[in-house]
């Protein structure tokens, strides 16, 4: 990785950008035995550079174990970084200290995915929504007034302050994990899953609600979640991450339409689609194999175990994250171009690729 | 259909006494599944539609209550003894669970458990005979080496490998229906795909009827003939997948299937969701349960609850809405293909 | 469904759980005077105050009511009931020594003519004394000490994880002999050594919840809204831990009375002739084969109590739960 001048940052745009991650770097030690000894460390965030612009949504997909959680918390430093940079409008998050933190975190606030685990179950509404004005010196009288106009925001009744989580649904609990973190007036949210646990009708209502409150406080939102549709839905701008690192980040339209890199082809091509039709007439690419562990991420590409059209030197050079079209940034010696798709770069290798469809059963091209 | 149906389910009812009051988990389920069809059930939490699995393997805790029949094969699976149904239960019927880290024994190999699963069955299988169709089972669900991945213990598994074991375990005694409730809901996307591939064949080595339980509407779209949609216990819609998806007659399932986004579609326009929240089982709201966050109630929705009312002569669209017929036409049809 | 009536929605007290995209339509329906359910959001609400909440949970618990009703009298009359006796604890009436029960000594007099009945109650202040002391102290180091090691992990932890293990190896008996024979012991003293001794079965619960609650994503919010630690501590995770503190702090209770029983039944205990439960069955013990009323009756006390602290735990847990759903 290469990109450490600001304006090579993938994902920055003419605007001024509220955040640039340069490199950032986030390894977990795995230790064992009785003198817990380090054997090893688990690569979560292996790195990462991007930049988010002021509000905008940047979206970050990936599968499980790719690290979007911990990027999420390690920008927040709710996870300290190995190593790395975080600027903040400028500032820099790694190096500042705790008490200068504890001021950014009004600026920078994070929305959890579970509503059930992410509210104090022994504490009513109003106190949950209002603590962070408390903690910045709010006093409390004024702390509650300004919960009340927060659950109104978000689309609860204000009488209900008084209630605890558990007397509300899934959807209204994740609510008010939203009022919570806009209590503060953040500039930039870290959205992570918000809307996977709740059920498929609730969902939307919480979509639309994140994107009127974005116009509303003119917010910027960092939006992982694992959920490709969702995604689409709500960013302006994709990175799709792989085992700790960034393997593709374009405008949306532009990423799904024209994905270059064989992992977010695959993985496009993996999600079914709710129209039976459709859904019957495509054909889908069956990655092989398992997602190697972070622990032990493959050499070079870390995609090549699993990359249908990798190459002898895929195997020993990491590819950069480079700009392969204007504002598309893919890390493959091999990337796609914009009308080729996957299938027909592995037929013009003579290689087979395990592709299914529903109607004529699993074939092999 | 003309064929006898596998699967009768008539007027099927479970209920359960909490400390909140009763709950009404099912209310008068009825449907058939004839062999080698994919029946989806599909539902949002509370719906009933894993209880309604559950009672069909008759796994539910001894304080459910259930009224109603369910016949496999010509026999009431509810009038069974525990010792009669445990004959059929991974014989003739046989299950595939959300998380396989709870299917799966963590002590014994993976062989072990698939030997052990063949011989409770099939005493007379000698343990070789056994241990062989072990290895082949492994095989048929696209495990690599399966003679050396017969020796590991499920923790050696990766998340979508045991899964894979589950399936292989799910048809080692070619089971005549296989129920799977969310089999892909923890997996990753691209594990999913390959799960999804996985029992796709094992349908159809074995010839097995399946019911898919899921609230993933993607998923249901590309492997079921049918689809039924379960609201607050009660059946709300049910017919071909194709009726359901771009023929529904239902206020609930039009509504699920368009807050879903879709990736394959430009989607600048806000998304319609269905207000509020699925219901409690313990207060269903009177007459239609769905009426509270339906945007076509009207005050008969309130007074009087709709019946499932067929809408075609044969009767294999069916809905629950008192204004099945007057609905605006609904498709989910996506404007145009990804990829 | 059925076809009974149900009641309308009469209430329109309470506006429901409006949801942005709602309409006039009201979404809530009384089910009783104080329990409403909102049908959009599929909720029941109770209407009733938290205080008024936690009492009924409370009061649900059948046991542990009797529990309570049972415990204040028992303490009651540990303390009015001497007090109207012409009797003194010390009292010895050498006319009337190895009474059985009668209409003036109903519990019988002891082997010097200490009125039994008058030496019991006493004995039940002292022995409640001792037991309430015993949890306070234990529950208040026990939770401090288990708080700071479950929250700050590391070395904080393995200090304070040593300590607490350091304790639970000390074998209490031996050294509650030891001390009790070289200085002998008022209630007080027994309370502290006691307190000291027990502390660690406090500390590891406490200990074992914190690592538990402090990844926990409530946690985390907290740390991202930008809270210190003593705040998250006391604010965010100790209110969690209060069903199995109370649990555990009650079972003390038992603990400490039968503990306290035992020394003084080993003659180590509070020293004579300040009366305690088991200094009551200690005196008594000769008197195993031709009396045996005078051990039944205190000891019959001390399970009286032990039993009745244990059930009333098992109530307060389930009431200060909010979660814990009413019926």
């Amino acid at each position: 990785m290469t990109a450490t001048e600001r304006d090579t940052l993938p994902g920055a745009t003419g605007a001024p950008p509220v955040l640039e991650v340069t490199d950032l770097v986030k390894y977990y030690p795995i230790r064992a035995g009785i003198m817990r000894k380090q054997v090893g460390s688990v690569h979560a965030v292996d790195g990462v550079s991007f930049a988010l612009g002021a509000t905008e949504t940047l979206g970050i997909v990936g599968e499980s174990g790719c690290g979007k959680t911990t990027l999420g918390r390690t920008l927040l430093r709710l996870v300290e970084p190995t190593s790395g940079q975080v600027l903040f409008n400028g500032e820099d998050v790694v190096g500042a200290s705790s008490s200068r933190m504890r001021e950014l975190r009004q600026d920078m606030q994070m929305v959890f995915q579970d509503p059930f685990a992410s509210l104090n179950p022994r504490m009513p509404v109003q106190d949950i929504i209002s603590e962070p004005l408390q903690i910045h010196g709010t006093d409390k009288k004024e702390a509650r007034i300004k919960a009340r106009a927060l659950l109104d925001a978000v689309g609860l009744s204000p009488e209900h302050g008084n209630r605890y989580p558990h007397e509300f649904s899934g959807g209204q609990r994740q609510r008010i994990g939203i009022a919570r973190s806009l209590a503060v007036n953040p500039e930039l949210v870290v959205l992570d899953e918000p809307v996977s646990a709740l059920d498929v009708s609730v969902q939307a209502q919480v979509l639309n609600l994140l994107e009127d409150l974005q116009e509303e406080f003119q917010l910027s939102y960092l939006f992982i979640a694992h959920d490709l549709s969702v995604v689409r839905h709500i960013s302006d701008r994709v990175a799709v991450m792989y085992l700790g690192q960034i393997v593709e980040l374009a405008d949306r339209d532009e990423l799904y339409e024209a994905p270059a890199h064989p992992y977010t082809h695959s993985l496009l091509s993996a999600v079914p689609v709710a129209d039976p039709e459709m859904e019957r007439s495509r054909e889908r690419i069956i990655l092989e194999g398992d997602l190697p562990s972070p622990a032990n991420p493959p050499t070079g590409c870390r995609f090549h175990t699993r990359c249908p059209i990798a190459q002898d030197n895929c195997v020993t050079d990491v590819p950069p994250l480079a700009e392969v079209r204007p504002g598309h940034w893919a890390s493959c010696h091999y990337a796609l171009g914009p009308d080729e798709t996957l299938v027909q770069r592995v037929k013009d290798l003579g290689r087979e690729v395990h592709i299914a469809n529903s109607d004529t059963g699993v074939t092999t091209a | 259909m003309t064929t006898e149906p596998l699967l009768s389910v008539r007027d099927l009812t479970v209920s359960f006494d909490t400390d909140d009051g009763l709950v009404q988990a099912v209310n008068g389920v009825s449907f058939d599944v004839h062999p080698g069809e994919t029946l989806a059930v599909v539902g949002e939490s509370g719906s009933g539609k894993s209880v309604t699995a559950m009672a069909t393997m008759r796994l539910l805790p001894r304080s459910a209550r259930i009224s109603g029949s369910i016949t496999f094969d010509g026999r009431d699976l509810l009038s069974l003894s525990d010792r009669e149904m445990r004959r059929i239960q991974g014989e003739d019927i046989a299950m595939i669970f959300q998380d396989p880290m709870t299917a799966l024994n963590p002590v014994f190999t993976v062989g072990n458990q698939l030997a052990e699963a063949i011989r409770i069955h099939h005493p007379d299988v000698s343990k070789k005979a056994a241990s062989e169709r072990s290895i082949e089972l492994l095989e048929i669900v696209g495990i690599p080496e399966p003679r050396i991945r017969v020796e590991n213990y499920p923790h050696e598994f990766s998340g979508g490998m045991r899964q894979r074991a589950m399936i292989a375990m799910a048809i080692a005694n070619q089971p005549k229906l296989l129920i799977a409730d969310e089999p892909t809901t923890a997996l990753d996307v691209t594990i999913q795909a390959q799960v999804i591939e996985v029992m796709r064949k094992a349908q159809e080595a074995t010839g097995a009827a399946m019911i898919l339980i899921t609230h993933d509407l993607g998923l249901v779209a590309g492997v079921a003939e049918r689809v039924q949609v379960m609201y607050g216990g009660r059946l709300f819609e049910t017919g071909d997948t194709g009726t359901i998806y771009y023929r529904s007659r239902n206020p609930y399932t039009q509504g699920l299937m368009r807050s879903i986004p879709t990736f394959a579609k430009r989607t600048d326009e806000r998304l319609s969701p269905i207000p509020g929240s699925p219901p409690s089982a313990i207060n269903l709201p009177a007459g239609c349960s769905f009426r509270p966050r339906c945007e076509f109630a009207e005050a008969i929705c309130r007074d009087e609850e709709p019946a499932l009312r067929p809408l075609d002569p044969a009767g294999a669209h069916q809905s629950r809405c008192h204004f099945a017929e007057e609905l605006p036409d609904f498709s989910q049809r996506t404007a145009e293909v990804a990829g | 469904m059925s076809e009974q009536p149900r009641p309308e929605e009469a209430h329109t007290g309470d506006p429901g759980l409006v949801t942005a995209e709602a309409d006039a339509e009201p979404t809530t329906r009384a089910l009783s005077d104080d329990v409403i359910v909102d049908e959009r959001e599929g909720m029941t609400i109770s209407t009733r105050s938290f205080g008024r909440q936690t009492w009924d949970r409370f009061r649900r618990h059948r046991l542990a009511m009797f529990a309570a009703a049972l415990l204040v009298l028992l303490a009651i009359s540990f303390w009015v009931a001497p007090m109207l006796s012409s009797y003194g604890f010390r009292d010895i009436d050498v006319a009337a020594m190895r009474e059985g029960p009668s209409f003036r000594h109903p519990f019988g007099t002891d082997q010097i003519g200490r009125d039994l009945l008058v030496r019991t109650f006493h004995g039940g202040r002292f022995s409640l004394r001792i037991a309430l002391v015993v949890a306070l102290l234990t529950t208040f180091i026990g939770t401090v000490i288990g708080s700071l090691a479950g929250y700050f992990g590391g070395i904080v932890d393995t200090l304070l994880s040593q300590l607490i293990n350091l304790f639970l190896i000390v074998p209490a008996l031996v050294v509650l002999l030891v001390v009790g024979v070289r200085y002998g012991a008022s209630p007080n003293g027994i309370a502290v050594i006691l307190a000291l001794l027990l502390w660690p079965a406090i500390a590891r619960v406490v200990r074992g919840l914190f690592l538990q609650f402090r990844d926990q994503e409530f946690v985390l919010a907290a740390r991202a809204a930008g809270a210190r630690p003593p705040r998250i501590i006391v604010r965010h995770i100790l209110p969690n831990t209060f069903g199995p503190i109370i649990v555990n702090a009650t079972l003390l209770i038992g603990t400490a009375i039968i503990l306290e029983s035992t020394l003084s039944f080993l003659g180590v205990g509070v020293t004579p002739p300040t009366p305690t439960l088991g200094n009551l069955v200690n005196e008594a013990k000769g008197a195993i084969d031709s009396r045996p009323s005078t051990i039944l009756i205190p000891g019959g006390f001390v399970v009286l109590i032990a039993l009745c602290v244990n059930f009333l735990g098992d109530g307060l847990r389930d009431a200060l739960d909010p979660t814990t759903r009413k019926g």
